[in-house]
């Protein structure tokens, strides 16, 4: 039996076998990101925020290993005779949970310390025979976990767009809103060092609305992926320039048709309601509106022919 | 080129001293006003005593600030500190206690007991005033009786 892998151009499986790479690299750093900020991070409230982020951010990326591996070593079987397609779009799901509730923790906790007046203490440390200001450590370990998720992100946008593969899309929305609580981190801890408690929580706050918004936007996507919705653009809610014109073509070589089209992860089936399919193979490069290197985007166009009314009195 | 270059390790270090400051003041206001409001625990077994007095000594040499103590129970003078209306308190404090999170304790000046019945003596500090903090952290260090693990 085949994987849906198997369907997939060449060029495709290895840039899915190079997402899954960049993925296993970028639980590498995160591992070691959460271990420096875990030990430096006292009570500074950004500080705590940025390392729940961090580890919430291992949420896409274990999703999406999961979800590739289902895909490139799932055959079909009589158990599941659709394979693992819509794995994927699960992850994705799972991702935008993640990256949505990490936004409202976050503003959660930085309006709760504004809220309370929270003065937050950082201390001293003993290092080698030196007092040292913890924050000095702090604004270390931001700027450590600063660089990782930068560069990681920036690498996996041009992955996102090859595969289209809105998993690692919001993977890598979820890597600026990592960098970004890093740099709010340590505007965070240099004010809190010349005094002012609330520019801690005030920068934290002003980042988690940003992680909110790409957040939401993510959900509405994904759970409307998951219930049959028209195709998505890859980056927001809208519906996907590829797919409309799809239709549009369908629509008119079936027009007296009911055309829909829904995803499965990063495919496009097309339903063709009320038209009776043509006997010969289906000419999928002349309907498929995005160039011949994207065909394997579209999974499948079925026909479902109208039905035949049953007639009154009969049987 | 080469001047700029040597001068990064001193403007460093004068950054290293800038940070961190204090919300209320209370480094700045210790060294003008030359007193330091010091709460000390009544009643309370004084096995801390030897160490407080040098740490009182370390931190009236550091500030230049003569401590002016007061009695009371470890309560009220925690609540005065939280206040603002004391610099320092000097109690034993049980490091599960609520208290924890709502000021900040030095490293331990001494201790008495062992493993569930060891008990600490602390200098406690009002909450965010991270350069007053930092000093007392350092003096504490210095003057905690010997042997005591943080």
């Amino acid at each position: 039996m085949t994987t849906i892998a198997d369907e997939f151009p060449p060029d495709i499986r290895d840039a899915m076998r190079g997402a899954e790479r960049l993925q296993w690299w970028k639980i590498g750093w995160t591992v070691s990101i959460v271990a420096v900020m875990g030990l430096t991070m006292g009570q500074s409230q950004t500080m705590k925020t940025a390392w729940v982020e961090d580890l919430v951010s291992l949420v896409p990326s274990v999703a999406f290993l999961v979800a590739a591996r289902m895909e490139r070593r799932g055959a079909r079987s009589k158990r599941f005779p659709f394979g693992f397609e819509r794995a994927n779009g699960l992850g994705f799901f799972l991702a935008a949970v993640a990256l949505a509730a990490t936004g409202a923790l976050l503003l959660y906790d930085s309006v709760m310390t504004l809220v309370h007046v929270e003065h937050a203490t950082v201390g001293s440390v003993r290092l080698l025979g030196h007092d040292i200001w913890l924050g000095w450590l702090m604004l270390a370990a931001q700027l450590y976990a600063l660089v990782p998720p930068l560069i990681i992100g920036r690498k996996e946008l041009p992955l996102a767009e090859t595969l289209s593969d809105k998993l690692v899309h919001t993977d890598a929305l979820m890597n600026k809103a990592n960098w970004m609580t890093g740099a709010a981190g340590i505007a965070g801890v240099v004010g809190l060092g010349l005094g002012w408690w609330w520019a801690d929580s005030v920068a934290a706050a002003v980042i988690s609305l940003d992680i909110i918004n790409d957040g939401v936007k993510a959900l509405r996507s994904s759970t409307a992926e998951l219930i049959d919705s028209a195709p998505r653009a890859l980056s927001s809610p809208d519906l996907s320039d590829d797919a409309q014109a799809l239709k549009a073509r369908l629509q008119a070589r079936y027009p007296a048709a009911d055309i829909r089209l829904r995803e499965t992860g990063r495919r496009i089936h097309a339903e063709v309601h009320g038209a009776a399919g043509p006997q010969e193979p289906i000419d999928a490069p002349d309907l498929w509106p995005a160039g011949e290197e994207r065909l394997w985007r579209l999974a499948q166009i079925a026909f479902v022919p109208p039905r035949r009314e049953v007639e009154a009195g009969r049987g | 080129m080469k001047a700029a270059l040597a001068c990064l390790p001193l403007l460093l270090l004068a950054a290293c001293d800038a940070l961190p400051r204090d919300p209320a003041g209370s480094s700045v206001r210790i060294r003008a006003t030359k007193m330091l409001r010091v709460g000390v625990a009544q009643g309370e077994p004084d096995f801390g005593r030897a160490a407080s007095a040098r740490l009182l000594g370390r931190l009236a040499r550091e500030t230049g600030a003569r401590p002016r103590l007061s009695a009371g129970s470890t309560e009220p003078l925690l609540m005065a500190l939280e206040r603002g209306d004391l610099d320092l308190v000097l109690t034993p404090l049980d490091p599960e206690s609520p208290w924890m999170t709502r000021v900040s304790l030095s490293p331990p000046l001494a201790a008495r007991g062992m493993d569930e019945r060891r008990v600490t003596y602390h200098a406690v500090m009002r909450n965010g005033e991270n350069r007053w903090i930092m000093t007392v952290e350092k003096a504490a260090r210095r003057a905690a009786d010997a042997g005591v693990e943080p």
